[in-house]
């Protein structure tokens, strides 16, 4: 594996991940990946199904914990701190790990509340306060002119892209460290997932994103680190990994070269 | 056999089959409703003319054969009433156990269901002398509503506990992972996602516990009594609109025109229930889901 030298990659790493291997039963989904997610970037899991891309995403918030079978060694750490210790509260850990997933999955509640529920949960008592906030996130996903006038009205009744907008509001909306995208244009319509894409574009710069696609062109538009996983012997593993522009321009491993240039995969 | 085939490859006689399917289709759906409304045409029939004000309000005179139906009405109401609030709350509670937070296929898991498929085939009257060894007896209540509705509580029970779990189960597990994902506790995604978003089973376990309920005899009979006097408070004796009817038809020469009145109105109260039931539900899911 090639793991590039970079001041921002080693210096101030949010996720630092060593030795990672994901079980799920007798198969083994993750071998032994390291990596470290930089802070404030956006870093891209690129590579062909089933290579544990999505495996990875759901151990960094301990989504992993919720299928039974599931066993998980190795550590991360977050900000430092391991996040599969004894004394770790996971429902703190899931609030600064926020996560969108590949289907739009708003709450079969009234878009105010998809936001609402959650962010009481957290804390914030005071109404007025929390709905400012839903004021502000529904701005920052570009859907409060959209839907300012019916945020009592059903989330299930908006468009697939203003679902996982409304979706992402909502992580928002708990000021998360680090976004969690599982793939998150695959569900919708080339409009839609333009949409989602330049909102992503807009969060690079308050957030650390980590993005599993299967889109290179996207991978390539928003990221700025690139991780290519690949599926050796019957596991993911991680075959390469360092800034976006070399891991297109210039990948080391030939794997990854065939990979990027649509010819394997 | 080629030239029996059309051009689409459908046999030349499918249409003479299609038609004999169709014809046994319907006359299966024509015969169920005509059972049911010759059913309820019956008891309309017979019954109507003895319903009145006077029928609703005032007490049965002469074993049943005259006056009204008033205690009856009343007995029926606190036994629905304590049946209900036991069984809605412990069945609730064990469903969202079977749910959510048993173990996927753990062996207590098993052994609950397989309690309850049990129990939910159990004839009524055996719940009915379980509920006078335990209720009557046991705990000293004698026969009193409070025995009878907590008798048909553990017999509704299994019922509506299998009813609301499936109910549960078939909210997609895309809202307990973005709930999971949100940081919100497991009791708070019950509380805030599940249930609400399973309302509408909820609402048809319960017409299916009121249903029970109502059409109750024989397990009543040993544990609620039928004495047809006003009940003064739940440890009363009391008897039931269908216990009622039974006693009218079997016991009481002369009580038929009454036993078809009361009718009317078991089949009416049932009408009623569900409908109030439904609207409601219909009424708060509305709400929760968000205008439409």
């Amino acid at each position: 594996m090639i793991h590039e030298g970079s001041t921002k990659m080693d210096t101030d790493p949010v996720l630092d991940v060593r030795g990672l291997t994901v079980k799920y039963g007798d198969i083994v989904a993750l071998r032994d990946v390291s990596l470290a997610v930089p802070r404030g970037a956006v870093t891209a899991i690129i590579g062909p199904s089933g290579c544990g891309k999505s495996s990875f995403l759901s151990v960094l918030n301990r989504l992993t914990d919720m299928i039974p079978g599931c066993e998980v060694t190795g550590s991360v750490r977050l900000d430092g701190e391991p996040i599969h210790a004894e004394a770790q509260n996971l429902i703190a850990l899931r609030r600064r790990v926020g996560m969108i997933f590949q289907r739009p999955n708003p709450f079969p509640t009234s878009i105010r509340c998809n936001i609402d529920v959650p962010l009481r949960e957290s804390g914030v008592r005071r109404r007025s306060e929390r709905n400012d906030i839903i004021r502000d996130v529904l701005c920052d996903v570009g859907l409060w002119d959209e839907v300012k006038d019916r945020l009592e009205t059903s989330a299930q009744r908006l468009s697939g892209g203003q679902q996982q907008r409304l979706c992402i509001a909502r992580a928002l909306a708990l000021r998360p460290d680090v976004l969690l995208f599982d793939e998150p244009c695959s569900a919708l319509d080339p409009i839609s997932s333009g949409v989602v894409e330049d909102l992503i574009q807009k969060l690079r710069n308050r957030q650390t994103i980590v993005i599993v696609t299967h889109n290179l062109s996207q991978a390539r538009r928003l990221a700025d680190y690139v991780a290519m996983f690949w599926n050796q012997y019957g596991a993911g593993r991680l075959i390469e990994y360092g800034a976006a522009d070399r891991i297109f321009e210039q990948p080391v491993n030939h794997v990854t070269a065939s990979y990027v240039d649509g010819t394997v995969g | 056999m080629t030239q029996n085939r059309s051009l689409a490859g459908i046999p030349a006689n499918s249409s003479a089959v299609e038609r004999m399917a169709t014809l046994v289709v319907w006359l299966g759906a024509a015969l169920v409703t005509a059972v049911f409304l010759w059913i309820i045409g019956d008891i309309l029939r017979h019954g109507m003319s003895g319903i009145s004000w006077a029928f609703l309000s005032s007490a049965p005179q002469r074993s049943g054969r005259a006056g009204g139906i008033l205690p009856v009405l009343v007995s029926t109401f606190w036994i629905l009433i304590v049946a209900l609030a036991v069984a809605v709350p412990v069945g609730t509670l064990t469903a969202v156990w079977l749910a959510d937070f048993a173990r996927r296929g753990g062996r207590l898991a098993m052994v609950v269901k397989a309690c309850l498929d049990v129990l939910a085939g159990v004839p009524s009257i055996v719940f009915g002398l379980f509920g006078n060894a335990v209720f009557c007896r046991y705990l000293g209540l004698g026969y009193s509503l409070l025995a009878g509705g907590l008798t048909l509580a553990c017999m509704v029970l299994p019922i509506l506990i299998r009813a609301l779990e499936a109910e549960f189960r078939a909210v997609p597990d895309d809202y307990r992972f973005a709930a999971t994902a949100l940081g919100m506790s497991r009791t708070r995604t019950v509380t805030a996602i599940l249930l609400p978003a399973a309302l509408p089973g909820l609402a048809v376990g319960l017409i299916l516990g009121v249903g029970r309920v109502l059409a109750e005899t024989a397990a009543l009979l040993f544990t609620s009594g039928y004495v047809d006097r006003m009940p003064r408070s739940l440890m009363d004796s009391g008897r039931s609109l269908s216990i009622h009817i039974y006693d009218l038809s079997m016991n009481v020469p002369g009580g038929e025109a009454n036993a078809y009145a009361t009718a009317v109105v078991l089949v009416g109260l049932l009408t009623l229930i569900n409908g109030a039931v439904l609207w409601l539900s219909d009424h708060v899911t509305r709400r929760f889901h968000g205008a439409i």
